[in-house]
Formats: C-alpha cells, sequence, structure tokens
C-alpha cells in the first residue's frame, strides 16, 4: 500500500476506534441508559458489546492493512 | 429430585478433596517448570530479565494476556459489578485499545530495545532523555508505586481463595495469601523470565478457559441465555443502569479509565519488558490482533455474566455496603458463585469444572504477581542499585542483588496484606479493583514521556523529570486525601469520583511537561533523529 493511503486508512481507523470508544464506555451511554432491554440483553449490556465489535473491527483491519511490513 | 441426590451427595464428598489435589499438582507443576526455566537458562542478566529476547508468539501473547489479566479480572472487577450494578462493566472496553498498544507501542520500544540493549523501561527512557538520572529514578519510582499494590491485590486473591475453600479452617487467608506469594516467589526466583513466561502460558490459558467455563456455567445455571438475561433484566433499575448504586461511575469516569487504565497498564515495567524479549515486531503484531479480540469476549461473555448473575442469586445488602450473608466479601462473588451453582449443576463432574475455575483464579493471581515481581528486580537493580548504589558491581553480584529484591518485595506485599486483614476499614487495601485503579494511576504518568519519545519528540529532559513528579504527586494527593485521611477533602473526592485518578494526574503532568519543555534546553536534533530512525525503521 503506497505511503499516504496507507496514512490515510490509519487516521480513519483511529477515529473509528475512538468514536467506538466514545459510544460504548463515555457520554455515547447515555443514549441508552435506562432504556428498557434491547434483544432481552440489559441496554448497556447489550451497547457495550455492540461497539466492542466495531472496536474490534478496526484492529482486524489495521492487522491487514496499516500494520503489515512495509 | 431425588435421582440427583448421590450425584449431589458425590459432588458435595469431592469439593473436599479434589479442589486441593487439583492446587496442590497445580503448584506442583509451576515449580517444576520454574526448575526446568532454570537448567535452560544462561548465567547473564539479558537471560535471567529477557529470556535471551527469543519469545515466539504462543509465549508472547499467553505472558502478556496473563500479566494483565489478575486477581482482578477474576474477583476484583465482577465484585465491583456484584456491588455497584453494570456500570462497571464500560470497563471493557479499554481491552481491544490495550491490545492495540500491544503493537503500536509495542513495536516501537521493540524496535529501539533491541538495537541498543535495554532491559528496563527506565533504560530507554532516560537514554532517549539525554541520559537522565533523574528520569531513571523517577521510571523507578512508578514503576515501584505500581508494582506494589498489584502483587498485594494478588496475594489477597489467595487469601479470598482459601477462606471459601476451607471455610472451617481457622487463618485460612493467611494460609492461601502466604502459600501463593511463596510458591510464586521461589519460581521466579529460581527461572528468571523464562519461568516466569512458560507458567505464564499455563496460567494464561487456564485463566482465559476458566472465565468462559465460568460465564457458561453461569448462564446455563440460571435456565440457559432467555432465562438468564430475563432474571437479570428484573434487578432493580439502578444495578441496570449509570452511575449505579452508589453512585460512582459515570459513562466520564468510564471514559478516562477505559482511555488511560489501558495504556498505562500496557506501559508498566512487566508489559514493557515483554515487548524487548518478543522474538520480532510481528510476533508483537499477532499478540496484538489476539489479545484484542480473544480478551474482551472471554470478559463480557465470561465472568461479567458471572456478576450480574451473582446479583440475582446473592443480592447485596447496599443499605449496609454489606454483600449476601453468604459471601463473605464482594470480591468473592465469583468464587461463590462456582461453589453453589456448578456442582448441583453438572453432578459428579462438578467438583473437576470447580477445581479448574479455582486454579484458574489462582492462575490469574499467580501470572500477574510472578511477571511484576519479576519486574520490579530488574528496575530496582539495573535502575537503582547498578547506577547509583554499586556502579561497577559485577553481572553474579546484580544477580542475587534482583533475587534478594524479589524476597523482600514478597514479603513486603505479604506484610501489607495481613496489614489490611487487621486493619478492614483502612481503605486503600479494601477492593481489589479500586487497589488495581490505584497501581494503574501510577504507572500512567510514564504515559506523557513515552508518548513524546516515541511519536512528538518534543520534549526536553528538564520536562519529562517536572511532568512524571508533578503526575506522581497529583495521584499520590489523591489517594492520601480521599482513601487514607478519614475526612477526605471535599473537592478531591469530588473529582474522583468524575474522573479517573490516573487521568487527572496525566493532564498535570502533561500540562507540566508542555509547559517546562518549551521553556527548558531541547535534545540535540542528531540525538532524537537516531532514536526516531531506531523506532521506526523495518525489521
Amino acid at each position: 500500500m503506497e505511503p499516504a493511503r496507507r496514512k490515510r486508512l490509519a487516521t480513519i481507523l483511529i477515529i473509528v476506534f475512538f468514536a467506538a470508544m466514545l459510544m460504548g464506555a463515555g457520554p455515547g451511554a447515555f443514549l441508552v441508559n435506562g432504556k428498557g432491554p434491547i434483544l432481552g440483553m440489559p441496554a448497556i449490556y447489550a451497547w457495550v458489546v455492540s461497539w466492542f465489535f466495531v472496536q474490534a473491527s478496526m484492529v482486524v483491519i489495521a492487522y491487514f492493512t496499516v500494520w503489515k511490513k512495509r | 429430585m431425588t435421582g440427583d441426590f448421590p450425584a449431589v451427595c458425590l459432588a458435595a464428598a469431592g469439593m473436599q478433596t479434589i479442589p486441593i489435589v487439583m492446587l496442590a499438582c497445580y503448584m506442583l507443576m509451576l515449580l517444576v517448570l520454574g526448575y526446568i526455566g532454570f537448567r535452560r537458562s544462561k548465567t547473564t542478566e539479558e537471560d535471567y530479565y529477557l529470556a535471551g529476547r527469543g519469545q515466539r508468539l504462543i509465549v508472547t501473547v499467553l505472558t502478556i494476556m496473563a500479566t494483565m489479566f489478575s486477581s482482578a479480572a477474576m474477583l476484583g472487577i465482577p465484585g465491583l459489578i456484584y456491588k455497584d450494578g453494570i456500570g462497571f462493566l464500560l470497563f471493557a472496553m479499554n481491552l481491544p485499545l490495550s491490545g492495540a498498544a500491544v503493537y503500536v507501542l509495542g513495536s516501537r520500544i521493540w524496535r529501539a530495545g533491541r538495537k541498543r540493549g535495554y532491559v528496563t523501561p527506565g533504560d530507554m527512557l532516560s537514554d532517549y532523555y539525554g541520559g537522565s538520572r533523574g528520569v531513571r529514578i523517577l521510571a523507578a519510582v512508578t514503576g515501584f508505586l505500581y508494582v506494589i499494590p498489584y502483587i498485594v491485590m494478588q496475594i489477597k486473591a489467595g487469601g479470598h481463595l482459601a477462606q471459601v475453600l476451607f471455610p472451617g479452617t481457622e487463618n485460612a487467608f493467611q494460609i492461601g495469601a502466604t502459600a501463593l506469594s511463596i510458591v510464586t516467589m521461589l519460581y521466579v526466583l529460581i527461572g528468571g523470565m523464562r519461568s516466569v513466561a512458560w507458567t505464564d502460558v499455563i496460567q494464561g490459558s487456564l485463566l482465559l478457559s476458566g472465565m468462559l467455563i465460568a460465564g457458561i456455567a453461569t448462564v446455563t445455571a440460571m435456565g440457559g441465555i432467555g432465562g438468564f438475561f430475563e432474571k437479570v433484566n428484573t434487578l432493580p433499575e439502578e444495578a441496570l443502569t449509570l452511575p449505579g448504586p452508589s453512585n460512582a461511575w459515570s459513562p466520564w469516569k468510564m471514559l478516562t479509565i477505559c482511555l488511560f487504565a489501558s495504556l498505562g497498564t500496557m506501559i508498566q515495567p512487566g508489559q514493557w519488558m515483554r515487548y524487548y524479549s518478543a522474538h520480532s515486531a510481528n510476533t508483537l503484531r499477532r499478540s496484538s490482533l489476539i489479545f484484542s479480540i480473544v480478551l474482551p469476549i472471554c470478559f463480557l461473555f465470561g465472568v461479567m455474566l458471572v456478576a450480574l448473575g451473582g446479583r440475582v442469586l446473592f443480592p447485596p445488602d447496599l443499605a449496609a455496603d454489606q454483600p449476601h450473608e453468604l459471601v463473605k466479601s464482594f470480591d468473592q462473588i465469583l468464587v461463590v458463585m462456582m461453589k453453589e451453582h456448578i456442582p448441583q449443576l453438572l453432578g459428579a463432574l462438578g467438583p473437576f469444572v470447580v477445581s479448574l475455575l479455582f486454579v484458574a483464579i489462582l492462575a490469574a493471581s499467580m501470572s500477574t504477581a510472578d511477571s511484576n515481581l519479576h519486574s520490579l528486580s530488574a528496575v530496582l537493580t539495573r535502575d537503582i542499585y547498578d547506577r547509583f548504589i554499586r556502579p561497577k558491581s559485577s553481572e553474579r553480584e546484580r544477580a542475587w542483588v534482583g533475587r534478594s529484591i524479589i524476597v523482600v518485595a514478597t514479603f513486603l506485599a505479604l506484610g501489607l496484606v495481613q496489614f489490611g486483614e487487621r486493619n478492614p476499614d483502612f481503605e486503600p487495601l479494601k477492593l481489589i479493583a479500586e487497589m488495581m485503579l490505584f497501581a494503574i494511576a501510577f504507572s500512567c504518568q510514564l504515559l506523557p514521556v513515552t508518548f513524546d519519545m516515541l511519536f512528538f519528540r518534543r520534549g526536553t529532559k528538564a520536562g519529562a523529570i517536572a511532568g512524571i513528579s508533578a503526575g506522581l504527586l497529583t495521584v499520590l494527593a489523591v489517594l492520601i486525601f480521599t482513601k487514607i485521611v478519614g475526612e477526605p477533602v471535599s473537592g478531591l473526592a469530588n473529582l474522583s469520583r468524575l474522573l479517573d485518578t490516573g487521568f487527572t494526574g496525566c493532564a498535570v503532568n502533561a500540562i507540566v511537561f508542555v509547559a517546562v519543555s518549551a521553556v527548558t534546553k531541547k535534545l540535540p536534533t542528531n540525538h532524537v533523529e537516531t532514536f526516531a530512525r531506531d523506532f521506526e525503521s523495518d525489521e
């Protein structure tokens, strides 16, 4: 991958990763706080699990792209 | 239910002996691995502390995960969720970031470490900041302040486990805590990093499978996935919402904990030395991927579910700030859940599974205690003894000093655990998870200088010393005024309720670091450029 493309992709991955952190573990949790169950699970639990999958996806993409040996 | 009677009787009988036999076999196996590590080792310092810098993927990933996941993961965090409800579950979001740090920070540390022969974090930081003795001492102090509470937590977990395993035994807590300390100390003493890493492979596998088995067993015992969540949804609203019954876990606090606790844990001396000892940067890249996915899964679908189930089955008396009458301490909820429910669920097989889980708890504690004892020995020997006390000491002398430090640190931690047991109201030693957060708050204070060294390279020697000192003093002030002094200073108490203490210290640290760096002498350009090349060079 060319350096410019690698850098652009890395920036996008970092932004999405930290946005997921902000939503899952940060003030984003207020969006579901006090709401009823989601898919039968407590809302906060379902919310955290969903954002974890977003973060994990960013790490997987980074592993196969920007972290590859230059 | 009469048809189940023989199985339950067998299970009850098995609960007396099988855990003891399995724990004894496990301890013996650790000592044997320690001895094999000793036989395979060379007499050099680099071999004792970094296992010759040749650790491959399985050893690297399991030792990093086992060092990260301690008794806090198996006892402390479930205990906190049992006490304060679902709020602390947000803590799981720190794990993918910790995993990513293994490559993003670890690979740069590995490259420069290999090229320049570093052994401790202080070696690299002080060399980068112009051979600064002040930075080296502060890195060692930070490591010490992190490591001691972390070892205390692990020893305490051994005591808790013994209390539940041998309920009628006098001094069960003291016996459990002492046994865990002595066995861990012995295999670290004889085999160094090689023994620590090999035992971590066994311990890491045990704790990961233990976490998942505990979750699966709890969900099954409570009626499957549907039945489990149906029961959990009946918990009082305050247990299923933020900031929880004790008003402690706001999303802002959880966000700052996730951001700073994750990175603080990943640059503590034990992990830093694991980056040095990896075989290659690619080993760390693969480890990073496995860590980011496997650990959060074990956490979210394992022990977290046990804690929520525990709150349903053993509701705590929050008005009196006490756990359920059958649970001696909040930190024991996982152990009690396993002991009470698995034997009934699995019949004759139950005692084996429960024993495996008890071994997993012990593995979580010992794998972290061993890494921390070992890294503390390296830090105090290389950064203090070798530099300031006897700079001309031989490698053999330093090896013996390192081993003596392991013995002293073990007994110091054991003494603190006994003190905490005799003074149950002494806040800093009360809950495992709270001790974990304070320990990490100290290790966070190396974050600004580490990020500056690895990525920005704008800081100065004076800035680094001033920043770390300011950060450590801030964390100490919060600890003293909120946990030790009887009447907490209300401003600091409110601040520590609103934001993670590590974050607060880091913010003060970073501001002082930037301000002092702006007005003091820069590091020579060629020195900085050489380091930049070393950090970024391909293998």
